[in-house]
């Protein structure tokens, strides 16, 4: 549950992070009158770099987060399937899940296919709103709560000391383990320390965009997250991503 | 005072006092007036009900409530009345319900009331389980009559549901009486239908909401009642 919540987590800040960033470079004005200011900088970007000062980074290892960082300052939406994998005790969890997200409308949209426990689900998340619709098919009915609301719920399952570390980038260290070369595409697999976790993330020179996270607590494997069928900038229509099923709305 | 008289009295006596508790910490928030014509004349009443939801996780919530009417068929008539109390959890696609009632009418379907019955205390429980559209659960309802011969009824029905522009669901009734029955809720819950064939006796209930004003339209009949009412919420 705590990984799930951090990529709900990370999902969303990546959002409304890149959409308020879009949103700030739309609304710069421009006044002649008065001498020039030092240039506004993408705090967003901003971010980035005060974490990569931060952290340990080998030169190979910093230039393949930087193709992964262009390849998503440039997207304006995005569909990937999303499958996490999870090993708790002798049983493997498994959940899988499509996402849609547009900048522009500053919606993402996640609809659950695995497991059976939520299947039929649709999450759809609206910043401009600062509102969550979840579409639940056990009673036919929408539950609406408020973005902060959500966020709130899934920061309460993590404890005091997970977000203490969690966001304390100064003792992750990141590395190439290995490149595997084939049909003239390099396969990278980067490993970032952060103490307690270490996150092993497969991604290709064709598309700078991760598609495998696997997950270890010190030796033991926990876990993967693997994303496939990734489309940059689809058309995605606000009214399609919003869509949900005909059903009673529940406030929470 | 008759017997029956005292032991409906103390139902609603009790039924009013776990209300009366309840406001304390909660307003009510649905109150309604509901007026009926069925078998036994004119109705007249009010009803209260009370709901908390409680969020657990991203994919679950919690409701508890409490509802109740209280109904005067006519001065010399005996008042109707149902009280309950429940508890629903959902958790992704699997939920459950527990409700302990109290009263001397049927359970209500979609809040018909009709006084067909002995007072009577009892438990009413449903686990369901879905898979995306389709699905299956059980629901159970046993209750113990407060009179000298304290009779004991039970129900077990197992069914099966639906996702199409609503929810359907098809279900078998096994216990003291033994039926089929098949329901259907509108997707936005404004039209909702029950059809029960138990012991040869076919029962049909129907409820209209109506979308523009805050007034719900039922009819509820059995093998020998029928009702139509009018409930409005303030």
């Amino acid at each position: 549950m705590k990984r799930y919540a951090i990529i709900f987590i990370l999902i969303m800040l990546v959002f409304t992070g890149f959409s308020h960033a879009k949103g700030l470079k739309g609304t710069i004005q421009l006044d002649l009158s008065q001498p020039p200011q030092a240039e506004e900088q993408d705090p967003v970007l901003e971010k980035y770099t005060e974490i990569m000062g931060e952290i340990s980074i080998t030169d190979q290892a910093y230039e393949v987060v930087e193709n992964i960082r262009t390849t998503v300052e440039d997207v304006e939406s995005i569909a990937m399937d999303v499958e996490v994998s999870e090993i708790r005790g002798q049983r493997i969890e498994r959940m899988f899940f499509h996402l849609q997200g547009s900048m522009e409308s500053k919606v993402v949209r996640v609809e659950f296919k695995e497991p059976s426990e939520l299947r039929g689900y649709i999450l759809v998340a609206d910043q401009e709103k600062m509102e969550s619709r979840m579409y639940q098919p056990i009673n036919n009915q929408i539950a609406v709560r408020g973005l902060e609301d959500a966020s709130k719920e899934v920061l309460s399952t993590l404890s005091i000391s997970d977000l203490d570390t969690f966001f304390d980038f100064s003792q992750y260290s990141v590395e190439v383990l290995e490149v595997v070369e084939e049909d003239g595409v390099q396969d990278y697999l980067l490993e970032v320390d952060a103490l307690d976790e270490i996150l092993q993330v497969r991604v290709k020179s064709d598309s700078w965009f991760p598609h495998e996270i696997s997950v270890y607590e010190g030796d033991v494997f926990v876990g993967t997250m693997t994303i496939s069928n990734v489309v940059f900038n689809p058309e995605l229509d606000k009214e399609e991503l919003t869509k949900l099923p005909e059903a009673k709305e529940v406030r929470m | 005072m008759q017997a029956g008289s005292r032991i409906l009295l103390i139902i609603c006596t009790i039924g009013i006092i776990a209300l009366a508790s309840v406001t304390q910490v909660w307003a009510f928030e649905a109150e309604e007036t509901p007026f009926g014509f069925g078998s036994e004349g004119w109705q007249a009443g009010l009803g209260l009900s009370q709901e908390t939801i409680r969020s657990l996780g991203l994919f679950g919530y919690e409701k508890t409530g409490v509802g109740g009417y209280l109904t005067l068929p006519g001065p010399a008539e005996e008042p109707s009345s149902w009280f309950a109390g429940h508890k629903q959890v959902f958790m992704g696609n699997i939920g459950y319900r527990l409700e302990l009632f109290a009263g001397n009418t049927k359970r209500p379907i979609f809040s018909t009331f009709m006084t067909s019955s002995d007072p009577h205390v009892g438990a009413y429980g449903e686990v369901s389980r879905m898979y995306g559209e389709v699905g299956h659960g059980l629901s159970g309802t046993a209750q113990v009559f407060v009179n000298e011969l304290g009779q004991f009824e039970y129900s077990i029905s197992p069914y099966i549901q639906l996702t199409r522009q609503g929810i359907w669901r098809f279900s078998l009734s096994l216990g003291s009486a033994i039926g089929l029955g098949m329901s259907y809720a509108e997707s936005s819950e404004r039209i909702m239908l029950d059809i029960m064939l138990v012991n040869e006796g076919l029962s049909f209930h129907v409820l209209f909401s109506l979308t523009e004003l805050p007034v719900k339209l039922g009819v509820g009949m059995t093998r020998d009642q029928m009702q139509a009412f009018v409930r409005y919420q303030f």
